[in-house]
């Protein structure tokens, strides 16, 4: 039915817009220094360690400002509470100076201990962070919260540690196991571990919120130790999780220290109101240290998710702004010749799980074979058409030219077919695949299309397509009940390491069923590596390995895209669709009718 | 009377009951969890959301937890809106739904009632005729094709009202129009009917023949029958008003009721889904129960609570 609403609206709206203006509706700016948002979503949660998402960073980002923020237009971490930073040399212990201009919208200094009390709550079992994983860079942070212990030689003192120089952490079922002597066989690593124990006069440790690495030296001091090397650190001191979160509120209000009677923030803008289902409203923060330079008095993010009630409210001028991803496809090549389209690279990965532990998919062949025969580019260019970029490898992009990308993947229908003969299923004979995908965007479209290039290459296989609710889908991936699945993945922040960390052998993110020492060994070595040159090459080395094996096979590589009334400055198309509202303006006077820059 | 009411109401608890049991378990079965997105966290962080929710405890010792939570009104916390409460929630849809639904349906009472009145009455006027057919064409035309048809004319080309949203009272327009559009035409018809059938009885004739003035032949005698059929109709029609209308705030972008329910049920928001549900089921059973006790005081032939 929805898909009725579509069609009917589309063709409406297509009609009523046959000569091509240069904007699309309305460009008068609204009353005032406000920007209203097209969001996409309700926000889950406004407290920055509940809240999981995207749609949820937008808003929080602009409430709480963390030690780093995001540079508008290449993200890059660029001072905000820290005024400067220092790092060692391997990238394992980082000192912060904060600004001591930095205020609460209560009034009171932001200081080093907040940022020590945030992160510790963000780890704290209790808080059940759904994003404290992105914290597990910090020395014990992940021991913390996951309740994993050390060990500890007590003849030295010294935790013990991998070939890779990291300190071994265990499972509480681990260690019970290694103390009751009673290590399964295959699990050689706890094997090997047990003989190294038996060497050692040794304790299990148990990690406290103390023992996590980060300290206050003074109130404007902040030191950080690292579990291993993290060159990237100031790229995740960025996220919405590392923002600091007002202790009094916390303390004070529970559950409900987020509303807007209630909070307490220390970003560019406070909250004055969030209603569920309707809007959230946030204001300029006027004790922001830095508010000379924010130059929106309002901001007001809608939550509507309907993709043509989105359009119709942003042509009657009722939506300045649209978040990425939110354009009906039906409607996307009329829209790309208005000035309002703006479109760039996304760190979003579009790609089919292989579930490699069923025949004939374990077979490294016939998972080449089928990534061989789709045609990647026509399925871009004709399907897509938003300038999504085939790809022919796991990450999506080269990272600024700093990470050696390998791209393996082509069209090769006639290598396919050889490859599937070989494989023992000549034209595809005796082939059956089940190929799952969820309800919604244009899943089902692109899984036709890839069922159409595999029936053209290989005319006797058989593939069935199952369409599954979103719930339904994600549990029957987890399941691993799939043969081929699609999926896609978007960065966390713009690292290599975001998508790679995913299909380590160990990530709850890899249903393939695919484990490869030589690709964990890899990722581990560059994780533990501080040399951003080497890190890379290793990384790059591991997604070849990945490649070779191709437990995913690649598709496209997104992109953003999305309206924006001419009016609005400083929102900018960047590759994790994120907007700091600092430095975004709605400009009254003098829209130069041709203006389409940033 | 009362003795039938305070029947009804007890009657009204079991029922409840088995709606939520019913719900709870459902629910339950469908596969997924609340807390699931498209990246997996580690299952540490899934045990202690699991642990945090209470979700971890066997299902027996969930559901005591639920219905002992039930009988001191506390429904829970929402899963997909960690800070705010089921109760909050609802009365957070109620706030949108409820002038939605209320304004509809007054509009469809004011304009469907004399409507079919006029249409019994010159049953052969071309012009009450070509209104009726409009209504028909109401009935017919489903609300997500008039909806965008009324956001087409009304906002992108007229600019006349918002195509979608809430809060102000510009952004009621539209969709009470879509709303109502289908319960006019119904109510008209019913009316129509109802009072054509009133107006051929003997004690319309033998009114007549007693002078009565017609106006007062019409009000009284007529349109009374005829009401107890709009009646039946329209009470639980307006709980399903207020119960929010899935299609109606999706194209409107409304934060209704039914809004919150998709929502909750694509989230497995399991909280939510059984508040809204329990809403629902004591809006209707109350709104039925109205209904009867009005066409006990309408109708002279029916007796409440008297058996035979």
């Amino acid at each position: 039915m929805k898909r009725l609403v579509c069609i009917g609206v589309g063709l409406l709206l297509l009609g009523s817009c046959a000569h091509p203006a240069a904007y699309f509706g309305k460009i008068e700016p609204p009353e005032g220094a406000v920007l209203r948002v097209g969001n996409g979503a309700d926000p889950a949660s406004l407290d920055p360690h509940r809240a999981p998402g995207s749609v949820e960073e937008q808003i929080v980002i602009n409430l709480f400002e963390g030690l780093t923020e995001y540079d508008p237009v290449t993200l890059d971490p660029i001072p905000a509470v820290a005024e400067a930073w220092e790092v060692n040399e391997h990238a394992t212990r980082f000192r912060f100076r904060l600004r001591r201009t930095a205020r609460w919208s209560n009034g009171r200094p932001v200081t080093a201990w907040d940022f020590v009390y945030s992160w510790r709550r963000a780890l704290a079992p209790e808080t059940a962070s759904p994003n404290a994983y992105l914290l597990y860079y910090i020395k014990n942070a992940e021991a913390y919260n996951t309740g994993k212990v050390k060990v500890r030689d007590r003849r030295t003192g010294r935790f013990l540690t991998d070939v890779f120089g990291r300190e071994l952490m265990l499972t509480p079922d681990e260690l019970r196991r290694i103390r009751r002597e009673d290590v399964p066989s295959e699990a050689r690593h706890l094997q090997e571990l047990r003989r190294r124990l038996n060497d050692h006069p040794w304790e299990a440790v148990t990690l406290s919120a103390e023992d996590v690495g980060v300290r206050a030296l003074d109130d404007a001091t902040l030191e950080v130790e690292m579990e291993a090397p993290t060159a990237f650190f100031l790229k995740l001191t960025t996220l919405g999780v590392y923002r600091p979160v007002p202790r009094e509120a916390i303390e004070r209000y529970g559950r409900a220290w987020t509303r807007p009677e209630h909070i307490v923030s220390n970003g560019p803008f406070r909250l004055v109101e969030f209603t569920p289902g309707r809007r959230v409203v946030l204001e300029k923060n006027p004790l922001y240290w830095d508010a000379a330079r924010v130059r929106l008095q309002r901001a007001i993010f809608y939550p509507y998710d309907e993709a043509t009630t989105v359009l119709n409210l942003y042509k009657a001028g009722e939506l300045d702004v649209l978040v990425s991803g939110l354009l009906p496809p039906y409607a996307l090549r009329r829209l790309q010749q208005k000035r309002d389209y703006v479109s760039g690279p996304y760190l979003l990965s579009y790609f089919l799980l292989v579930n490699v532990r069923r025949p004939p998919l374990s077979d490294r062949r016939v998972r080449w074979a089928l990534a061989l025969s789709i045609d990647r580019e026509r399925l871009c260019r004709r399907l897509l058409a938003a300038g999504q970029q085939p790809s022919g490898a796991f990450t999506p992009s080269d990272f600024q030219g700093k990470y050696p990308r390998p791209s393996k993947v082509g069209y090769d229908p006639e290598r396919a077919r050889q490859l599937l003969a070989a494989a023992g299923y000549p034209e595809g004979r005796g082939l059956r695949l089940r190929f799952l995908y969820n309800t919604g965007a244009l899943h089902a479209q692109i899984a036709e299309a890839i069922q159409a290039d595999w029936r053209r290459t290989f005319p006797l296989i058989r593939v069935e397509l199952i369409n599954q609710e979103w719930q339904v889908y994600l549990n029957t991936v987890r399941l691993g009940d799939f043969d081929i699945a699609r999926r896609s993945f978007s960065a966390d922040f713009s690292d290599p390491t975001s998508f790679l960390d995913s299909m380590l052998s160990t990530s709850p993110n890899n249903p393939t069923g695919w484990a490869n020492p030589e690709y964990d060994r890899f990722i581990q070595q560059a994780n533990a590596t501080s040399d951003d040159h080497r890190r890379m090459a290793l990384l790059a080395r591991a997604e070849e390995v990945l490649l070779d094996d191709l437990p995913i096979i690649p598709i496209y590589s997104s992109v953003t895209n999305f309206l924006r009334k001419p009016y609005v400055r400083g929102w900018h198309a960047n590759v994790l669709d994120r907007h700091p509202l600092k430095f975004v303006a709605v400009e009254r006077e003098g829209t130069p009718p041709g203006f389409s820059g940033r | 009377m009362r003795g039938y009411i305070l029947r009804r109401i007890l009657l009204a608890i079991p029922l409840l009951w088995l709606i939520l049991t019913l719900t709870f378990f459902v629910v339950r079965w469908a596969p997924g969890k609340p807390f699931r997105r498209e990246r997996a966290v580690p299952a540490e962080i899934e045990a202690h959301l699991d642990r945090h929710y209470g979700l971890d405890k066997p299902w027996y010792v969930q559901y005591a937890n639920y219905m002992r939570g039930l009988v001191r009104l506390d429904f829970g916390p929402s899963y997909r809106y960690p800070d705010a409460t089921v109760g909050e929630i609802v009365r957070q849809g109620l706030r949108a739904s409820v002038p939605i639904g209320l304004a509809a349906y007054a509009l469809a009472l004011g304009l469907g009632l004399p409507l079919g009145v006029l249409a019994a009455l010159h049953p052969h006027s071309a012009w009450v005729r070509a209104v009726m057919g409009l209504a028909v064409l109401g009935v017919v035309t489903p609300n997500f094709v008039l909806g965008p048809l009324l956001v087409l004319l009304f906002s992108l080309t007229l600019y006349w009202f918002p195509p979608a949203g809430w809060g102000e009272a510009r952004h009621l327009v539209l969709p009470v129009l879509t709303l109502s559009a289908a319960y006019v035409a119904y109510i008209a018809r019913l009316t129509q009917s109802g009072v054509q059938q009133a107006l051929a009885q003997d004690y319309i004739r033998t009114a007549h023949a007693k002078g009565v003035h017609p106006r007062a032949i019409l009000l009284r005698h007529a349109l009374r029958p005829a009401l107890l059929s709009v009646l039946s109709f329209t009470g639980p029609s307006l709980a399903f008003l207020l119960a929010g209308t899935v299609v109606i705030e999706k194209i409107f972008a409304i934060p209704g009721l039914g809004h919150f329910f998709v929502q909750a049920a694509l989230n497995r928001d399991y909280t939510l889904i059984l508040g809204i549900v329990s809403f629902t089921a004591i809006a209707l059973i109350v709104l039925n129960l109205l209904v009867d006790i009005a066409i006990a005081l309408l109708d002279p032939r029916v007796a409440l609570g008297r058996e035979g």
